[in-house]
């Protein structure tokens, strides 16, 4: 008995404060059914979100990723589970695959850099805005 | 006589090990300030000029030739793009705004840029004199072109095919300049603008009487609503039209990653001159104990403690890294002014102003640790001149 109460005691900060290490696969499970139209040659698909990525929402995680410098200056950049060169820009990867950094404190990093974030996931499906947004990121050593 | 003097003195009494010590010093610093400031100066110029154009929308082939033609003037353009195709492009949801830009044809090396007037507001650039252009071949000179080429309102010039100068001039189509733009601090300073229509009007002439061309420009400048735009814009751009879209931060961070390769190969090579001439110190001071010895036995004689002999030694080594010091931060910045005046002359882009930087500042605390270690020993050794044996030699 004093056992198990000194578990849940020992234990229970890390449940209430959880910082959960994520993976680029935890958050694959995204359809883009409903096909929105805009303009003559641009469609866009509307994400909704597995119920496992929905849990996620407004969650702390860790996860780790390519930098793609959208402004150096500005501190703004874009996470990415590929490199450059294979990114979701140039290649065959889907929107799932990037995630908008809103930094902490403003750093420079370079194109490509891996690195290792903390910070609030929050899920996004309006059509034409990032699916993957994390905020207060600071970076982990 | 103090022994600030005397120091200085005994450094050129022999004059020959001193200047070699010189020399590395200088080198290594002034190669080391010269790399720092013409990577800041370089960086600034690219980051500043890329600022707030998300994507840069052009004919198909290098992206990088794309970005440094249409953003930073310095390249030939990819090609052309239709207009009709570009202003379907415009229509996109995704876009917050959008400048269109023609351009291939030079007065004097300097590029004329056929836009509309939204330019001005691209830029942030004010005009100091004259008006915008309201009608085809009329030009708003931008503040260092102006400066340079001695063009105010009313001056009337004739273009010339290409980017170079002294290429054939468009002689039947005269431009008369109505603005000046005040210093813009971008690359707007040095471009002539003028109306698209400018460029259509100057080129017309090549083409067969009768046939009307369609209108070409060369590039579409583009912010994003947000970060989807600047990420997804390029690959719907690049597989559903005829066009290509670049990323400014996305080429410019690939460039400085090269370049920084270059920057941290003479940074090395500096260091090791710096280590060296280190060495050199230490040795020239410590090979001159010998030939001094007499003389420092006679000033301990004279009433000098060891420690007036160990300062003494000390300071030598402290004059020739400081004087190191400052005659390299002045080599670096001769070097910066000339190879500014290449660069102003090949791509008009100016690399002035040279405040005293934060390395440099630390460079200067890690030269004065130099000279006190690599005096140290020598200091030390002069401190402990056996009086009596020595002048017994003597």
């Amino acid at each position: 008995m004093l056992r198990s109460l000194f578990l849940v005691v020992w234990f229970a900060p890390a449940l209430l404060f959880s910082q959960q290490k994520i993976s680029w696969d935890d958050l694959k499970a995204v359809k883009y059914d409903k096909v929105e139209r805009v303009g003559p040659m641009w469609w866009y698909g509307q994400a909704s979100f597995a119920s496992q990525i929905q849990q996620l929402n407004g969650k702390e995680v860790i996860i780790q990723g390519y930098i793609l410098p959208l402004d150096e200056t500005g501190g703004y950049y874009v996470l990415s589970r590929n490199p450059y060169s294979t990114c979701f820009f140039c290649g065959a990867a889907g929107q799932e695959s990037v995630m908008e950094l809103k930094l902490e404190k403003p750093q420079r990093y370079s194109m490509d850099q891996v690195v290792t974030f903390r910070g609030i996931l929050t899920l996004d499906n309006r059509a034409m805005s990032l699916n993957y947004h994390l905020s207060n990121a600071r970076q982990v050593k | 006589m103090n022994l600030f003097f005397l120091s200085w003195k005994n450094l050129w009494a022999r004059p020959g090990s001193t200047l070699l010590s010189l020399l590395l010093l200088v080198l290594g610093v002034g190669l080391i300030s010269f790399v720092l400031h013409f990577s800041e100066k370089l960086e600034n110029n690219l980051i500043r000029n890329a600022k707030g154009t998300d994507l840069v929308v052009g004919a198909k082939g290098s992206p990088l030739q794309l970005v440094l033609s249409a953003v930073y003037h310095i390249d030939n353009p990819t090609g052309n793009i239709l207009l009709a195709d570009a202003d379907t492009l415009r229509m996109h949801p995704m876009i917050k705004q959008s400048l269109p830009l023609s351009y291939g044809d030079s007065y004097q090396g300097f590029r004329i840029l056929g836009t509309d007037t939204s330019a001005l507001r691209w830029y942030d650039a004010h005009l100091k004199a004259g008006r915008v252009w309201g009608k085809s071949l009329e030009i708003v000179a931008g503040a260092s072109v102006a400066e340079k080429l001695g063009l105010e309102v009313g001056s009337v010039f004739f273009s010339t095919h290409g980017l170079v100068s002294g290429a054939e001039a468009h002689e039947d189509a005269p431009f008369k300049v109505v603005g000046v733009l005040a210093p813009a601090g971008n690359v707007l300073d040095q471009l002539l603008l003028t109306d698209l229509s400018s460029v259509w009007e100057v080129h017309e002439h090549e083409h067969p009487e009768g046939e009307e061309a369609p209108h070409q420009i060369t590039a579409l400048l583009i912010r994003c609503q947000n970060a989807f735009g600047i990420l997804a814009m390029p690959r719907q751009i690049n597989e559903n039209t005829r066009m290509m879209a670049a990323v400014p931060a996305f080429e410019i961070s690939r460039l400085m990653k090269l370049l920084g390769f270059g920057a941290a190969t003479l940074r090395g090579l500096a260091w090791v001159i710096l280590v060296v001439s280190a060495i050199s110190v230490f040795i020239s001071l410590y090979t001159s104990l010998s030939s001094r010895k007499y003389e420092m036995a006679l000033m301990r004689t004279m009433g000098g403690i060891p420690l007036v002999l160990f300062a003494m030694v000390l300071f030598e080594g402290l004059w020739l890294t400081l004087t190191g010091y400052a005659a390299g931060i002045f080599a670096g910045r001769v070097g910066m002014i000339f190879a500014g005046k290449v660069i102003d002359k090949q791509y008009h882009y100016s690399f002035t102003g040279m405040p005293w930087l934060k390395a440099e500042q630390k460079l200067l605390a890690l030269v004065i640790v130099i000279g006190i270690v690599a005096a140290a020993l020598p200091a030390w050794q002069a401190a402990r001149t056996p009086i009596s044996e020595t002048l017994a030699d003597a």
